[in-house]
């Protein structure tokens, strides 16, 4: 990527200004005085004003930045080359904010700037943050990486969407009286993905001590998985009839199965500005990642996000990619923008019986109307509730009368304590087998 | 090359070559303790404020000390003033450098290299000038 060279880029500096009044004031106090020596105190400023006392006509140098790779996983490296050519007599300087997160935590990283072929050398950058969701470097502003020639940084980013590019350039002539601020290119976009395993703080989405045991998203149905013994009722079909244990037991027993359908999970993320995003995020990740593992299909929606279009169910490791992409798009919003996003997620193609896991801390009306569609569609919906308890009163009112709301429409509603109530909230026992 | 991740080499350098030309005053007689405090005092403004507003200020108070003494004679005289004179073209050149911006200057040696040739150019034409106006 290369920035766009300006029209008039140069322009005089406050120090050919300073030449100038320096080589007057000294050449005016010489003749009043009939000081000649005074000629020789001011002569270097009336060099510096004749050096400079025309525009320089040297083009702006262009500036590229390349990422390596564009795509990558969190806890891995990113290396972000930025270059431009010294085809200018002057002095130029390049400043460099080494992360531009849409807005995610800290990261460690280091810099190795390697100047012209002669002067080869580096420089350990320390890493930095620039807005924090979690709120933990907001003390420390970022500092900006300076470097002429080339400027390689590698990285270990965050979650989210990345811009890398030079924040400014800047040129100056030898002699200080003309400067250039070359505006900044256009940033490149990498993308990192949330962590997949691995992380101690993430269970997998089953909770400790739970047994192994159906997957909450099967449903009953013809099938070949066993589930179970029943009674026999009018109707069913002679097939069905467990003969050995209808003998044991002296009366109709038939064998009941899981349906050859694949468990379905739609999660719905409330993208709201929250500090403990940056987690959520990572857990709906590992639950995808698991369910699909499972065999299990998942869909996804970023409530709040207008710019991110719901996922539909799918499974693979490619939709699982597609599923992680989208998840590190999510930037939190203050206010939802989100105005097409309940109809395309009302429009996803779902199965009945979907379990539908919400985590949101209930602050947009609007979904409430869109879970109590949810349900209506025959979808088990549960909501984990992500808000802040300690909240105003008032807030605090309003987000009790929103889940009471979603209560009386049968729509499970439990606080979100950790990882493992995205497990717990998708294994509900009332949605066992029916 | 060095990342220029602090101002403080710059601003070092600064002081020093406005410590400097304040000693060459003072050899040269025309730096009383009270003007002593008034050059420490604008070097420090133009350290930490605006460079260029202070060291023109700064710049201009050395000429007028020196305009206000009476003209040395001899060789000494005029390798003072030509000393004074380099420090004095030092200080404006580092000034823009002290700038704490997003665009500040590294001090690579390419850099360096650009930076000094000015510096030397400075230096040689008050060398010059010196020659001229003492009439040798």
């Amino acid at each position: 990527m290369t920035s766009p060279a300006p029209s008039q880029p140069w322009h005089a500096t406050p120090a050919w200004w300073r030449a100038l009044a320096v080589a007057v004031s000294g050449f005016a106090l010489a003749v009043v005085l009939r000081r000649p020596d005074l000629i020789v105190l001011t002569s270097p400023f009336a060099l510096a004003v004749a050096m400079d006392i025309r525009s320089p006509r040297t083009r702006p140098p262009s500036v590229s930045t390349e990422v390596e790779p564009a795509m990558l996983r969190e806890g891995e490296s990113v290396r972000v080359t930025h270059h431009h050519r010294h085809d200018i007599d002057g002095l130029l300087t390049l400043s460099v904010h080494p992360l531009d997160p849409i807005g995610h935590a800290g990261h460690v990283g280091h810099a190795d700037h390697v100047g012209h072929a002669d002067h080869a050398g580096h420089a350990d950058h320390a890493g930095h943050a620039d807005r924090s969701v979690e709120g933990q470097n907001d003390a420390h502003p970022p500092r900006a990486t300076l470097f002429t020639g080339t400027c390689r940084t590698t990285m270990t980013p965050p979650w989210g969407s990345h811009l890398a590019s030079p924040r400014a350039s800047h040129c100056l002539t030898p002699w200080g009286g003309w400067s250039m601020q070359l505006p900044s290119p256009d940033p490149t976009r990498y993308l990192v993905l949330p962590v997949r395993a691995g992380s101690p703080p993430i269970p997998e989405p089953r909770p400790f001590g739970r047994e192994p045991g159906p997957d909450a998203g099967l449903r009953e149905g013809e099938g070949l998985d066993f589930q179970g013994l029943r009674s026999h009722q009018p109707g069913e079909a002679p097939r069905r009839v467990n003969w050995p244990a209808t003998l044991r037991t002296g009366r109709m027993v038939v064998t009941q199965t899981y349906a050859d359908t694949v468990p379905a999970y739609l999660l719905i993320l409330d993208a709201h500005a929250d500090p403990r995003l940056g987690d959520l995020v990572r857990q709906v990740g590992q639950f995808a990642a698991a369910a699909i593992r499972r065999g299990g299909a998942v869909a996804l929606a970023v409530h709040g996000s207008g710019d991110l279009a719901p996922i539909p169910l799918g499974s693979g490791e490619r939709h699982l990619t597609r599923l992680e992409m989208t998840l590190a798009r999510v930037s939190p919003r203050e206010a939802p923008t989100n105005d097409y996003q309940h109809g395309r997620t009302r429009r996803l193609a779902l199965l009945p019986g979907t379990i539908v896991l919400v985590l949101s801390p209930l602050v947009d009306p609007r979904l409430t109307a869109l879970l109590t569609h949810l349900q209506r569609q025959h979808m088990r919906v549960s909501v984990l509730d992500t808000s802040d308890p300690a909240v105003g009163p008032v807030d605090a009112g309003v987000q009790v009368v929103r889940r009471r709301t979603l209560q009386v429409a049968g729509i499970r509603v439990s606080r979100y304590d950790g990882a493992a109530a995205l497990a717990l909230a998708s294994s509900h026992p009332r949605w066992s087998l029916r | 090359m060095t990342s220029l991740s602090t101002r403080h080499p710059v601003a070092i350098a600064y002081a020093g070559v406005s410590v400097l030309a304040a000693i060459v005053q003072h050899l040269g007689g025309r730096l009383s303790p009270a003007l002593l405090v008034v050059l420490v005092a604008l070097t420090a403004l133009a350290w930490v404020n605006h460079p260029h507003r202070w060291t023109t200020l700064l710049i201009l108070v050395h000429v007028r000390l020196v305009a206000s003494g009476s003209p040395g004679h001899g060789i000494p005289a005029q390798a003072a003033l030509v000393v004074l004179a380099a420090c004095l073209g030092a200080l404006h050149l580092l000034a823009p450098w002290l700038a704490w911006r997003s665009y500040r200057l590294t001090v690579d040696r390419r850099t360096l290299t650009v930076a000094a040739r000015p510096l030397a150019a400075m230096t040689a034409f008050a060398v010059a000038a010196a020659l001229l106006t003492s009439g040798r």
